[in-house]
């Protein structure tokens, strides 16, 4: 009787421990609809930011033409990546796509983008940050042997169900960093787009400006323009400094004798934007950064009026140099070559060629208006 | 008790200051009332008054220079051509200057209420030490009244309508050398309307070796102008059109003056260094025969030496309607400007274009590299070309 007993917890047993560690099977279904989510993804931050910098740079009429004829090369070839599937097929990444979406329809009709929807989209591309974060945990996890997305960035039935915020993932060197930014581009455009965009890199190149071009060097992924479109001094960048004057306002706001108590209330945002920009940040450089931005803060509390007025430009430098992450991202080794890729596959982003129309109709709409002539 | 109240009423102001209503309050209800008045006052000073507001005892009245005493305690002030004549306690079209009891009146005198520190090439100024910082200041206040100006928040009213900060003369000088600034820059409103602050901080500036510049429309009397002539290291001068009606309609003055200004300075040449700018209005002042017939006179009677710099209209003010300007408009303009012999023209607020990089006269290459009022790069040696060695026109580092 004993013995039996014993012979059907160890069949239990070993059931139990043959479920759980079973790995989970994906099908190739799931596999195609999860890469394309996140190349979705991708694209739309792509797209939004395309639209940005092109409405940004201030181009001439014949400037504008010339691109959207290039832009019209990379259309036509009609790669199927861009087919962008608006459905919400996973519940984790519903939500966010639909606020893409609805961002690219502000930006493609050159409205201003509402502030709740800002705050919105803040929170989306924190939460976005969390799940790539999050897939890439998962895969060095369960080691997938693939070689789509999947490999690097697993499907949500494998997330981390804790706070992943507290987990650390990998470093990544500056050579991985540009294999990476590499596969990132073909995952978008296909091997076939990207190579039509590096050959079309040279013409790009011709057709803008200098200080364009200058515009251009550094120019990250930007989801919202600092101001409205129709600034010309805005170049849709993603450093926003009106945006910090306003905190750096309300920190100064606080009263003295309470400083020592609130600091951390004011420091919280930051760690906010970091976990968004950066969500893969080591532990040890979020530290470092957060006590650069809290001594930025002292300084600013301790400032006069005049002082602080004076040098609010000053500390906004101060404090883009705190949050600094290009040694992580690697922006200020990019080659000549490398800028060049990068302008074009902004400036020739496939689904462009309407914001160029539009610009073409403006550009002509103003030059009517004008009696420069 | 009894407690009596003034009150008004919405768009009746008029009709019912002065009216009285009575209410009736009980002692405790009126101690409870002072109370939570005095704590909201103290709550009120402790965190949400501006520090920069006038303490009591600074006015920023001084007493101004040129005017004239008339009868019946009223005076004729003399900076600008405007000549207002006011009574006692009038004050003039500017803001910024009044009669106080026959005796005319400064009252911003250290109180600007903009401060900033840009880069010399915002004033736009790009031949006088590229790259230096300048400490920029402006009082409230304007003789003009630009229905398309920038700062019409500060420039169309007076300091007790703006936050304003107490900085005498000597402090701008400190807390220049503070940071490092190499410049003051009299910039944003008109400098005319403040003319004795900006004399008062020129004189201190030359004695600490910094440079001052004077970002005016000219609308000022001769005297007044010689006067700041003498003290200014550099003018950027705001011809804001070339035809007499759209000044008289859009500015508020006549041409004639303000092209009797500009002569006054291309005479002081040799003593002060100016650059001129324009800025292209849509409709209103971007006629092509305006600018050419604009472009001539300047090459003619002011030089051709002196730099121009057509600028895009933003709309704001009354003109935000306006669409900005387009920018094959002002690249025709510029093409204009350099076929009537002008060396040095430049494109602004149009940031990405070549036309604000400066190319060298003599062989055509580009020798300093502009964006957004920022430097990217300059490779002029003490003035001159690295390439050909012509000497370009400037005061340079």
């Amino acid at each position: 009787m004993k013995f039996k007993i014993n012979f059907i917890l160890l069949i239990i047993f070993t059931a139990v421990i043959l479920f759980v560690s079973a790995e989970k099977k994906i099908s190739k279904q799931e596999i195609n609809d999860w890469e394309n989510e996140l190349n979705g993804l991708g694209f739309l931050v792509l797209k939004s930011s395309a639209v940005n910098i092109i409405n940004g740079l201030n181009l001439t009429r014949e400037q504008a033409n010339a691109l959207r004829d290039l832009a019209l090369t990379i259309e036509a070839m009609g790669l199927p990546v861009f087919q962008l599937n608006t459905n919400a097929i996973f519940n984790e990444t519903a939500e966010i796509k639909a606020a893409y979406i609805k961002l690219l329809e502000y930006l493609n009709k050159g409205l201003t983008v509402p502030k709740d929807f800002q705050v919105m989209l803040f929170n989306m591309r924190r939460r976005e940050s969390e799940i790539i974060k999050n897939s890439v945990w998962a895969a060095k996890k369960i080691n997938i042997k693939n070689s789509q997305c999947i490999r690097c960035h697993a499907n949500p039935d494998f997330f981390y169900t804790g706070d992943i915020a507290h987990v650390e993932t990998a470093s990544i060197s500056t050579a991985e960093r540009r294999d990476i930014d590499i596969t990132h581009v073909i995952g978008i455009f296909g091997q076939k787009g990207t190579a039509a965009l590096a050959d079309l890199k040279g013409q790009v190149d011709k057709i803008l400006s200098s200080g364009q071009k200058y515009i251009l060097k550094d120019f990250r992924c930007c989801l919202v323009p600092p101001q409205d479109l129709e600034n010309s001094a805005n170049v849709g960048q993603a450093f926003v400094s009106d945006e910090w004057l306003g905190y750096f306002d309300e920190v100064r706001t606080c009263p003295d004798d309470h400083w020592n108590d609130f600091r951390h209330l004011f420091i919280y945002p930051v760690d906010d934007y970091i976990a968004s920009a950066l969500p893969g940040i080591k532990r040890r450089y979020r530290k470092i950064m957060m006590k650069n931005v809290g001594n930025l803060l002292d300084e600013i509390k301790k400032m006069d009026d005049v002082d602080y007025t004076l040098q609010k430009k000053m500390l906004c430098i101060k404090l883009k140099d705190a949050l600094d992450y290009d040694f992580l991202v690697g922006e200020d080794s990019r080659t000549p070559d490398e800028r060049q890729f990068l302008a074009a596959m902004y400036l020739l982003c496939p689904g462009t060629v309407p914001v160029y129309d539009k610009l073409i109709k403006n550009i002509d709409a103003a030059e009517k208006a004008g009696r420069g002539k | 008790m009894i407690f009596i109240l003034f009150y008004n009423q919405g768009n009746n102001e008029k009709n019912n200051i002065g009216k009285v209503m009575k209410i009736s309050l009980s002692r405790k209800k009126f101690l409870r009332y002072l109370f939570r008045f005095n704590a909201g006052l103290a709550l009120y000073n402790k965190f949400l008054l501006p520090q920069t507001i006038p303490a009591s005892g600074y006015s920023g009245q001084i007493q101004a220079e040129h005017w004239e005493s008339l009868s019946d305690n009223k005076i004729r002030c003399l900076l600008c051509p405007n000549k207002c004549i006011l009574s006692p306690g009038q004050n003039g079209l500017c803001y910024s200057r009044g009669n106080r009891n026959g005796v005319h009146y400064s009252l911003v005198y250290g109180l600007p209420a903009i401060i900033a520190q840009d880069t010399i090439e915002k004033s736009p100024l790009y031949h006088f030490y590229p790259g230096i910082s300048a400490f920029s200041i402006a009082t409230s206040g304007c003789n003009l009244s630009c229905q398309f100006c920038q700062n019409w928040q500060y420039s169309q009213t007076g300091p007790e309508n703006v936050k304003n900060f107490i900085l005498s003369p000597e402090e701008v000088i400190k807390k220049a050398k503070k940071f490092s600034i190499q410049s003051i820059n009299f910039f944003y409103t008109e400098p005319t309307i403040y003319f004795e602050y900006v004399k008062a901080i020129a004189r201190l500036a030359k004695k600490e070796k910094l440079k001052t510049v004077c970002v005016t429309a000219g609308y000022i009397n001769d005297k007044p102008l010689g006067e700041l002539i003498e003290l200014i290291d550099a003018f950027v001068f705001g011809l804001k059109g070339f035809d007499e009606n759209f000044y008289q309609k859009y500015i508020g003055c006549g041409l004639e003056h303000i092209k009797r200004s500009l002569k006054q300075l291309a005479e002081s040449k040799n003593r002060i260094w100016f650059e001129i700018v324009n800025l292209l209005v849509p409709t209103l002042n971007d006629n092509m025969s305006t600018v050419t017939e604009m472009c001539s006179w300047l090459a003619e009677e002011v030089g051709v030496n002196v730099p121009l710099h057509f600028t895009r209209f933003e709309p704001k003010h009354i003109l935000s309607e306006l669409p900005p300007t387009p920018i094959s408009t002002i690249k025709k303009a510029y093409s204009i400007a350099k076929s009537a012999g002008i060396k040095h023209v430049y494109i602004g607020n149009l940031p990405g274009h070549d036309e604000s990089n400066t190319m060298c006269p003599g062989c055509g290459k580009t020798v300093i590299e502009r964006l957004n009022f920022s430097i990217i790069k300059n490779i002029v040696k003490r003035g001159k070309c690295p390439f050909c060695q012509y000497q370009i026109e400037g005061v340079w580092v």
